[in-house]
């Protein structure tokens, strides 16, 4: 089926240094959250629109042009990698933070799991494990050529479960992965066509799996304790170096939730899912274990209390903009609107700012997922738990078509 | 048409009304009575744990005291003690056994406190299966163990079983399944021969209350060693195939094995389950009989059991790779049911999935030996039966 430029109803609120755009996918009108969303080599934004609290729906790509403000819906991908949403299993609902970028401007994906069957209300992993019938068959790992707009379909990696978070190491053509719910590693070799399970590292899903310059994968166990791969092993090595955490607590749950490269690609930043919201930077070249720095709690009061709720704070939506700053999203309960909050950190002067509430009128995001910009500085936010599904554009003030600010290599190939 | 002509004209699945779910949540996991994790480390996170990779639990016992002993299979095989008392409540790690990767259904405690184990799969520094003590005051170092015998040049210990009476340990070793009886006393190995011709034996063996020793051979068959044959001499190997099959699906017992077995010391029976469709059994040694008790889980698999201070039988079913669930089978009114896949929230939150190993404490706590990359010692306390109303 032939690609078409699609609805996407828009609002626009101010903020500081510029404007929030609301894009809504409205041609997807049971769609409920947007988790992949990333930078094509072509510069377009590439959208994986989810399906998850809805039985029956599998996830589909869609694209966004900058230049001409469209949005485009490109394929199902369901059907695309022989799977219906009608078949009767757990549907290929979604992708998660598994949607790469290639140099050959082809995206490299994975499919997730969550979204029940056809006319179920609801889908729990682990009661269809050995359902044949309800169970998620697997993550499909595939690739998509937007010059074609073609799914080539390489097959179920993780069986029966799904991939949380995917990274992209293209000089070595492999795929390393993250599987949900049991948390295993792997590693598909894209030359060889073929799959590698490391097995299960921790219980808490990490949301990141990421890359350094000489091509090492880190992610972090269940205490935030990074663990690393090297290329050519068959290990995951635990590091000395942990993610911060409040004095009284050991770091439970604070597996990564976003990581994302500094410019000069010489560290990353990253956050936790856990109760801290802390912002850190790990310096993978600082001494034989690399060197995690703390920035403390990414914004508020620093006794705000640490909710009992994990998801209370959700630090999430990373991305450097063309001004050097680190942009991010949280949710603050003791400002008024209770709302998510779009700031930026000066990782200079560790400054925040605060540059407004993310609402428009009644709408507020359920929830901000992962963050891309484009190559002409505009950041653009995944949003999830709304139907239909959508993103937030922020569009700093004289930022114009006629003049890029960032490249291809700004761009990261991980989720 | 293109894509979103199809998407204006799709007919979209539509929510279901008036449902009932009902466990269909937290419904998956163990609900009665506790589970709990102990990391493989000691307590207050005073050492590192057993490394991943190295830490499946693939063989428990509990030994004298109360003393719960594991071994581990992996890149290394480590021997390791949870002393379960107050103050304690700690794993430690004893040490890496020399030259072995796993160590299978192969440990047993003597009366006087020795904890033996037979090496299942070896490194290439080691070209056998050995037999090792721990004695209970040990050592520390490369010789903390102490190596008894090899009891079949050339193949490891696929399972052990020990006779504290006779104090006689019986074993098979792993390629030929060549049955063999290793003398405490005098240190001797027999060998008895292979209880299977065509080496599909089963890598389990039990005993029963009057000191025979049963496993399965080819087609789930069961076998029988009496150890009154040692007196007679002769070909006779002393094992009788006794004619009664384990059950499975039907016309599947080509791939089926005994899986896991456990005595029933106060009634005399052997509980038992098959690996291809994992359906649970109960063999009466007096009427060499055995009785279908059904199948807790969907999957194939009874990975590991035991007979709880309750009088009923307490395993894990469900195929390796996969998700394991605890059952429960109480002989009192014949019930076998599924109690949910064990998820923990101290001392670490974690979701068990491979269980290769069980054994029962002494105030009947159930141990649980985690068997994936990373593993953990479970202890379930299954629920105190509750009086009767009063009438």
């Amino acid at each position: 089926m032939q690609q078409a430029i699609g609805a996407a109803h828009r609002e626009t609120i101010p903020v500081v240094g510029g404007r929030l755009e609301m894009i809504v996918y409205s041609d997807l009108p049971h769609h409920d959250s947007t988790w992949g969303l990333t930078t094509g080599k072509d510069g377009r934004l590439y959208i994986g629109a989810c399906g998850e609290s809805f039985g029956g729906l599998s996830v589909f790509l869609l694209r966004y042009h900058p230049e001409t403000d469209e949005l485009e819906y490109l394929v199902e991908c369901g059907p695309a990698v022989g799977e219906p949403p009608d078949n009767g299993h757990a549907t290929q609902s979604k992708i998660h933070y598994c949607l790469l970028p290639g140099d050959d401007g082809k995206l490299y994906c994975a499919t997730h799991a969550s979204g029940p069957p056809w006319g179920d209300p609801s889908w729990n992993p682990w009661a269809c494990w050995d359902d044949t019938v309800k169970r998620f068959p697997g993550s499909h790992l595939f690739i998509y050529d937007p010059k074609t707009n073609g799914i080539e379909d390489l097959g179920v990696g993780p069986k029966k479960e799904g991939s949380r978070a995917l990274a992209f190491d293209e000089k070595r053509q492999k795929l390393y992965g993250i599987t949900w719910p049991r948390n295993h590693f792997y590693i598909y070799d894209l030359a060889k066509r073929e799959y590698t399970d490391l097995g299960r590292f921790g219980e808490i899903n990490p949301q990141a799996v990421w890359l350094d310059r000489d091509g090492n994968v880190y992610t972090t166990d269940d205490y935030g304790f990074l663990l690393k791969h090297t290329p050519g092993s068959d290990d995951l090595v635990r590091l000395h170096s942990q993610a911060p955490h409040l004095a009284h607590r050991r770091g439970f749950h604070n597996v990564p939730y976003d990581v994302v490269p500094s410019p000069d690609w010489s560290c990353v930043y990253g956050t936790d899912w856990g109760y801290e919201s802390y912002l850190w930077k790990f310096d993978p070249h600082a001494g034989p274990e690399g060197s995690l720095q703390s920035y403390g709690r990414a914004w508020g009061p620093p006794d705000f209390p640490t909710d009992s709720s994990l998801e209370a704070t959700q630090v999430r939506g990373l991305v450097f903009g063309a001004d050097g700053k680190l942009y991010f999203t949280m949710t603050a309960s003791w400002e008024t609107p209770r709302v998510k909050y779009l700031l930026r950190f000066d990782p200079k002067t560790q400054e925040r700012e605060v540059l407004g509430p993310i609402k428009f009128g009644d709408h507020q995001p359920g929830a901000i997922a992962s963050a891309t910009q484009d190559y002409y500085g505009n950041l653009y936010f995944a949003g999830a738990g709304n139907s239909p599904t959508r993103m937030y554009v922020y569009r700093p003030d004289g930022v114009t078509t006629s003049k890029k600010r960032f490249r291809w290599k700004d761009i990261k190939q991980w989720g | 048409m293109n894509i979103v002509e199809h998407l204006r004209e799709r007919t979209w699945p539509t929510r279901p009304e008036k449902v009932n779910l009902g466990d269909y949540g937290v419904g998956t996991f163990v609900r009665e009575g506790h589970v709990q994790t102990r990391a493989l480390q000691r307590h207050q996170n005073l050492s590192e744990p057993i490394p991943p990779g190295e830490c499946a639990i693939t063989s428990l016992c509990r030994a004298k005291g109360g003393l719960i002993y594991g071994a581990t299979s992996g890149k290394r095989s480590h021997l390791f003690c949870y002393y379960p008392g107050p103050g304690q409540d700690s794993v430690v790690d004893l040490g890496v056994l020399p030259g072995a990767k796993e160590v299978r259904r192969s440990l047993v405690a003597t009366a006087d406190g020795r904890v033996i184990g037979g090496v299942s799969v070896t490194d290439e520094s080691e070209p056998s299966g050995y037999l090792f003590a721990y004695p209970r005051r040990s050592k520390e170092g490369d010789g903390f163990v102490e190596r008894l015998a090899t009891p079949v040049e050339g193949e490891g210990i696929a399972c052990l079983v020990l006779d504290n009476q006779l104090e006689r340990l019986y074993g098979l070793s792993t390629l030929t399944g060549t049955f063999f009886v290793h003398n405490l006393e005098d240190g001797t190995v027999t060998c008895r021969g292979p209880v299977d011709e065509t080496n599909t034996f089963s890598h389990t063996l039990v005993l029963d209350n009057s000191g025979n020793v049963y496993g399965a051979k080819s087609l789930g068959e069961l076998f029988k060693y009496e150890p009154i044959s040692e007196c007679f001499t002769g070909p006779d190997s002393g094992l009788t195939p006794l004619g009664v099959r384990i059950p499975s699906v039907a016309g599947r017992s080509y791939y089926n094995r005994l899986d896991s077995a456990v005595l029933d010391e106060q009634t005399g029976l052997i509980y038992g389950g098959g690996s291809a469709d994992g359906v649970l059994f109960v063999f009466d040694p007096d009427t060499d009989t055995v009785t279908a008790l059904g199948k807790a889980v969907a999957a194939p698999r009874v990975r590991c059991m035991t007979v709880g201070a309750d009088g009923r039988v307490y395993g894990v079913a469900g195929d390796c790779d996969g998700m394991g669930h605890l059952f429960r089978y109480d002989p009192e009114p014949r019930e076998l049911i599924d109690l949910g896949a064990p998820y923990s929230g101290m001392d670490r939150v974690w979701h068990g999935y491979e269980f290769d190993a069980a054994c029962t404490g002494e105030w009947g706590e159930i141990y649980l030996g985690e068997s994936d990359r990373v593993s953990h010692l479970f202890l379930y306390f299954p629920p105190v039966r509750r009086r009767l109303p009063a009438a």
